[in-house]
C-alpha cells in the first residue's frame, strides 16, 4: 500500500511537464560555450527565467534510491506501465528472457512465504526422480545477517547455501545440486539471527 | 607575351641602317628644314617604333610617356615603361632614314642625377660625334644634348646612355640634315603555318611566315584571339617575333607554341617598315580534341550544345564549354557530358582564381537519391533536385558519404558548403536533407576544431526502427579541408565459444553454471551505445534469480519482473577489451533490469521507447540459461536514453539519465550529443538539473567537448566502490542508497 501511495504522489507531480509550467525553485544550471572561446564556463543563472522555471523532483524521493522498499516480493504492476509495445518478435528476441529455457520443465513445490522467528527452522520437501537438478532458494526481509540454507536428498546433505551478507535488511541464498538417485529432496532454512525474517522458500527439480 | 627590349632590337636597327646607307648612295641628296618632335601627337602608353618613319626617324621600341616636367607640352619619350622592371641598362636609340648633320634634345634622369652620353654613328657604325658624359638632372628636362658633324651629313644613328640606367627620357628631339626619302610600300605578310581554315587537335603549334618589302623593321607583332572564359580580362595574346634573313624577303617564326587554346582561333601578324607603313596577314583555325569533336557531333552538335564559349585544359582532361553543355575528354580519350542544372552549378564554381573550378567530370550524370541527379567531378559531386536545387559537395564530404552509409543515409545538399573559421573553428560545413524522410531533420557534415576532425551528424534513417536521436561520428583529418580517415572499420569478430568460456559447457541450472555469467566481471561497468529496437515488460522470469516480481496472471514461479530493452549496437563499442565485440551469438544486446527499481524513473522520465538512443552501462554477461549464447547487460547500472524534442524554443536532445542501486561504483562515462548543428557559427547550450535534485550519493563531472569546438557533453559518474552481492544463481542484488535521475537538454543556438 505504501508503494501505491508513493506512486500516486509521483503521478500527481509528473516531472515530465514542460519547463515553463514547473514551479520556480532551485536554480537550474546553464552551461554554455563562452563567446570568447576561452575555457567553457559554468554559469549559474541568477534570476534568469530558465533558472527559475526548471526544477526536478528530488531523486531521494524514489524508494528504490533512498528507501523504504517494499516488504513483499509479489506486486501489482503500476497502472501506467505500457503493456502493448511494438515488439519485434523475432526468434532471437523471444529467447531473451529472464526465465531460463527449462523453467517450464522444472517441477516446483508451491512457494512458501512466512515469518521465521529467530532460531526458527522451516523445511520444504519434494519427491524427485533420479538425475534431477535440484534448485533451492530462500530470500528474506528483516535482517542483513544471512539465513542458513541446506539441501538434502533422502536425509543426506547435498549442498549448503553460501552465506552472504545482505543489504537493506534483505538477502537471498540459493543452492543447486544434482540428485543422482530418486527420493525426497528437502530444503531447510534456519534463522540464526536475532531478528524475525519474512522468508520465501522455493524448491524445484529439473529432470535431466 | 614576350617583352621586346630596346636592347634586343639594336642589331636589327643596325642592319636596317646598313640597308639604308646603301640606298642613300644610290639617291641624290636632298636637304630640308630641321625636324622637331615634341611627341604630343602620340597617345601616352604608345610603344614608339616606326610612327615617325615618315618624318625621318625610327625608334628602338621606346615608350611614350606623360610627364608634367616635359619641356614642351606634357608628352615625352621614355626608354621604357616606368612600370616595367628591367635590370640592365637600356639606351634610347634612334635611326634616321637619311644622314643628318645635327641631333639634339633635352634629357631627364628618373629620380637621381646620372651621367649621360649621346653618341652619333655613321652608316658603318663609326662614332662620328659625342656629347658627354655629363650629369643629367633628375625629373626635369633641362639637360641639353647635341651632336653635330661638319661637312657632309653622316649621322644615321644616335644613342643616349645613362650610366647603368634603363629609366630616362627625352623631349623636343631636333634633327637636321638630308630629308627623309619617300616611305616604301607597306610590307606583305604571309603565313606558311598553320594553313588558314585548319582543324587541329593539338596543344602545340608551329607558327611561321614571310614578310616582304623594303625597309622592313624587326620585330613583327603576332596576335592570337580565341574564346576566353567570361572572367578573363587579360588582353589578347601578343608576341614580338624577330625577322630573320636579310633584304626585302624575311621570315618570322614561333615554333612549338604550347598551350594552344581550344575552339576557333584567329592568328594575325603585323609588320612595319621604316616609313611607318604596316602590313598584316590573318589565319583562322579550329583546335579541338577529336574525341570531343566526335561526341559533339554524336550528341547533336550545335543544336544540342549551342555556341562554343571557351575551352579548359584542366588537370586530367580537356573541356569544351558550350552554352548548353560541357564535353570533356580525359587523357585516354574518354568523353563525358555535363548539362542542365549541374552545368550551371559547375560554371558558378569557377572563378578567375580557380579557372578549373570543380574540375573534370569523372563520370556521366546519373540518378541520385530521392529523385535527384548526381555527377562526380574531380573535386567532388554535384547533386541536382527539381525543388531543392543544384549544389556541390566537396570530395572530402563525398568520401564520407560513400563510405559511411551512402547517399540514402545522408541525403541531398541544401546549400553550398560554407565555413566560419572564427570561434567555433568550422573549417567546412554543409547540411543535407532527405526528401523521402520528411520526419527527419537535416543532417550535417562538418570539419571542425584543432586538430581538425570530420563530424557526421544525423538522425539515422537506415536503422531497423526510426529515431529522432542524433548519432555523431567523428574522424581525424590531415588538414582543415581533409583528407579525413573515414574508412569503415572491419567488423570485429563476435565473442567465440561462449558455451565453454563462460557457461562451462552447461546451461543453467546445471550445478556450477550461473544463469548469467559475467564476461569481464560482476562489478565492471561495461558501456554500450545503440538504438532501442524494442522495449517491453517481460513475459516471464525466474523466481530464483528475480527479487521483485509482478502478479500478471502467472504461475508464482514464472511471474515477470524485468523491463527489457533490445539495443542494436551502433559503431564500435568501447571498454570491452580483451573482447573485441559486444555480441556473441546475437545481433542485439538485451538490457534487463527489474522494473520495480525503475518505477520512479519510468514515471518521471518515461519508459524506454522504441527509437530511443541508448548510452548505457551494466554487468556484461552471457545468458547461460539459453542457447545460442547471447550477451546482455544484466542488470543495467545506468542508462541515458535520448531523443529529440522542443525545449525552450529550440530543437534539443533530451537525455533521461538514470543511475541505479545495482551500480557498484566502477566509473561510467558517456556522451550526450545535440541535434545536428544547424549553422557553422551555432554555439552549444546545455541545460541540466541541479545535482542536489538529481544525484543521491553519486558524483558526476561533465565537460563540453571538444574543448575548442564543443559539440557534445561528456559525463562521468563516480561513487565509492560497493560490491553488490551476486548469488550462486547469478543474480546481482539491488542495493539502495545511491542513484541519479535527471533530464538533460542540449541544443544549438544559431
Amino acid at each position: 500500500m505504501a508503494f501505491l501511495t508513493l506512486l500516486s504522489m509521483i503521478a500527481l507531480m509528473p516531472p515530465a511537464v514542460s519547463q515553463e509550467t514547473q514551479p520556480a525553485g532551485a536554480a537550474r544550471q546553464i552551461i554554455m560555450q563562452h563567446q570568447t572561446g576561452d575555457r567553457l564556463v559554468s554559469r549559474r543563472a541568477a534570476g534568469a527565467s530558465h533558472a527559475e522555471t526548471a526544477r526536478e523532483p528530488s531523486a531521494s524521493r524514489d524508494p528504490a534510491v533512498a528507501g523504504p522498499r517494499e516488504r513483499r516480493w509479489l506486486l501489482e504492476l503500476p497502472a501506467d506501465t505500457p503493456r502493448t509495445t511494438a515488439r519485434v518478435e523475432d526468434q532471437e528476441e523471444r529467447e531473451d528472457s529472464g526465465a531460463y529455457a527449462q523453467l517450464g520443465a522444472t517441477k516446483f513445490v508451491p512457494v512458501i512465504e512466512e515469518e521465521l522467528a529467530p532460531g526458527g527452522k522451516r523445511d520444504v520437501v519434494l519427491d524427485v526422480a533420479a538425475s534431477s537438478v535440484l534448485l533451492g532458494s530462500v530470500q528474506w526481509i528483516g535482517t542483513n545477517d544471512p539465513l542458513e540454507l541446506t539441501l538434502s536428498l533422502n536425509g543426506a546433505k547435498l549442498a549448503a547455501g553460501l552465506a552472504i551478507r545482505g543489504s537493506d535488511n534483505r538477502g537471498r541464498v540459493t543452492v543447486t545440486a544434482l540428485a543422482t538417485a530418486a527420493g525426497q529432496a528437502t530444503l531447510s532454512v534456519s534463522n540464526p539471527t536475532e531478528n524475525t525474517a519474512r522468508v520465501q522458500l522455493v524448491l524445484g527439480a529439473l529432470p535431466q | 607575351v614576350r617583352n621586346r627590349s630596346p636592347q634586343s632590337s639594336a642589331s636589327a636597327v643596325r642592319r636596317f641602317c646598313l640597308w639604308f646607307v646603301a640606298a642613300l648612295w644610290a639617291c641624290p641628296a636632298a636637304f630640308a628644314a630641321p625636324t622637331v618632335l615634341d611627341f604630343e601627337d602620340l597617345a601616352p602608353g604608345t610603344e614608339v617604333t616606326t610612327q615617325y618613319g615618315a618624318r625621318g626617324v625610327v625608334f628602338l621600341n621606346h615608350y611614350l610617356g606623360k610627364d608634367p616636367a616635359a619641356h614642351s607640352g606634357t608628352h615625352v619619350l621614355r626608354t621604357v615603361n616606368p612600370a616595367t622592371e628591367i635590370f640592365e641598362p637600356v639606351p634610347l636609340a634612334m635611326t634616321f632614314n637619311a644622314p643628318q648633320l645635327l641631333v639634339k634634345f633635352l634629357a631627364e634622369s628618373q629620380n637621381v642625377p646620372l651621367n649621360g652620353t649621346l653618341t652619333a654613328f655613321d652608316g658603318a657604325g663609326n662614332v662620328v660625334a659625342q656629347d658627354g658624359p655629363k650629369l643629367v638632372a633628375a625629373n626635369v628636362f633641362t639637360t641639353p644634348f647635341q651632336v653635330k658633324v661638319s661637312g657632309n651629313p653622316t649621322i644615321v644613328r644616335a644613342e643616349l646612355r645613362l650610366e647603368n640606367s634603363a629609366y630616362f627620357a627625352i623631349d623636343d628631339l631636333t634633327f637636321d640634315g638630308e630629308a627623309a626619302p619617300p616611305p616604301p610600300p607597306p610590307p606583305t605578310v604571309a603565313f606558311t603555318s598553320p594553313p588558314n581554315g585548319a582543324f587541329l587537335d593539338t596543344s602545340t603549334l608551329d607558327i611561321a611566315g614571310t614578310v616582304k618589302g623594303e625597309g622592313l623593321v624587326s620585330p613583327v607583332t603576332l596576335t592570337m584571339n580565341y574564346a576566353r572564359p567570361p572572367e578573363s580580362t587579360a588582353p589578347p595574346f601578343t608576341s614580338s617575333l624577330e625577322l630573320t634573313g636579310a633584304g626585302t624577303s624575311r621570315n618570322f617564326a614561333l615554333p612549338g607554341f604550347t598551350g594552344l587554346p581550344m575552339g576557333p582561333i584567329t592568328i594575325s601578324v603585323t609588320a612595319s617598315n621604316s616609313g611607318g607603313e604596316t602590313g598584316s596577314a590573318v589565319v583562322s583555325i579550329t583546335n579541338m580534341p577529336a574525341a570531343i569533336l566526335g561526341r559533339f557531333t554524336a550528341e547533336g552538335g550545335g543544336a544540342t550544345f549551342g555556341a562554343f564559349r571557351f575551352g579548359l585544359a584542366a588537370l586530367g582532361c580537356k573541356m569544351a564549354i558550350y552554352e548548353l553543355g560541357i564535353i570533356s575528354a580525359d587523357t585516354s580519350g574518354l568523353t563525358r557530358l555535363a548539362r542542365g542544372p549541374i552545368l550551371t552549378r559547375w560554371l558558378a564554381l569557377r572563378s578567375a582564381f580557380d579557372p578549373d573550378g570543380f574540375g573534370c567530370p569523372l563520370a556521366e550524370e546519373r540518378d541520385g537519391p530521392s529523385g535527384s541527379r548526381a555527377q562526380d567531378f574531380d573535386k567532388g559531386r554535384i547533386y541536382s533536385h527539381p525543388t531543392i536545387g543544384a549544389f556541390s559537395v566537396p570530395s572530402v564530404f563525398v568520401d564520407a558519404i560513400d563510405k559511411r552509409g551512402g547517399e540514402e543515409a545522408m541525403g541531398l545538399p541544401i546549400a553550398e558548403p560554407t565555413s566560419s573559421p572564427g570561434i567555433m573553428q568550422t573549417w567546412l560545413f554543409q547540411r543535407f536533407t532527405r526528401p523521402d524522410h520528411p520526419d527527419l531533420g537535416p543532417s550535417t557534415l562538418e570539419i571542425r576544431g584543432t586538430l581538425p576532425r570530420l563530424w557526421i551528424e544525423r538522425q539515422p534513417s537506415t536503422l531497423p526502427v526510426p529515431t529522432t536521436g542524433t548519432v555523431y561520428k567523428d574522424f581525424p583529418c590531415a588538414g582543415n579541408l581533409g583528407r579525413c580517415m573515414v574508412d569503415e572499420p572491419v567488423t570485429p569478430p563476435a565473442i567465440a565459444d561462449a558455451e565453454n568460456r563462460f557457461c562451462h559447457g552447461h546451461s543453467y541450472p546445471f550445478p556450477g553454471t550461473r544463469e548469467w555469467e559475467p564476461i569481464l566481471g560482476d562489478h565492471i561497468s561495461t558501456p554500450i551505445f545503440g538504438l532501442a529496437r524494442d522495449s517491453h515488460f517481460a513475459g516471464e522470469d525466474n523466481i530464483l534469480t528475480h527479487e521483485q516480481r509482478y502478479d500478471e496472471g502467472c504461475l508464482i514461479v514464472d511471474c515477470p519482473s524485468d523491463w527489457n530493452v533490445s539495443v542494436l549496437p551502433i559503431g564500435l563499442q568501447h571498454n570491452i577489451a580483451p573482447e573485441t565485440s559486444i555480441v556473441a551469438e546475437n545481433t542485439y544486446v538485451e538490457l534487463e533490469y527489474e522494473a520495480y527499481y525503475a518505477n520512479y524513473a519510468h514515471v518521471f522520465m518515461d519508459w524506454p521507447l522504441v527509437g530511443d538512443l541508448f548510452a548505457a552501462a551494466g554487468r556484461w554477461i552471457i545468458d547461460c540459461g539459453h542457447r545460442p549464447r547471447r550477451t546482455e547487460l544484466h542488470p543495467v547500472f545506468m542508462y541515458s536514453k535520448m531523443k529529440a524534442e522542443q525545449f525552450q524554443g529550440h530543437l534539443a536532445t533530451r537525455a533521461d539519465v538514470w543511475v541505479n542501486g545495482w551500480w557498484p561504483g566502477d566509473p561510467i562515462d558517456f556522451d550526450i550529443f545535440p541535434p545536428p548543428r544547424p549553422s557553422p557559427d551555432a554555439t552549444l547550450v546545455l541545460n541540466k538539473p541541479d545535482d542536489a535534485d538529481a544525484a543521491f550519493h553519486v558524483s558526476l563531472t561533465y565537460s563540453l567537448q571538444p574543448e575548442n569546438a564543443a559539440n557534445h557533453v561528456h559525463v562521468q559518474f563516480t561513487a565509492p566502490i560497493r560490491l553488490n552481492e551476486v548469488t550462486d544463481a547469478g543474480e546481482m542484488r539491488f542495493q539502495s542508497g545511491r542513484g541519479y535521475e535527471g533530464q538533460w537538454y542540449i541544443y544549438w543556438v544559431p
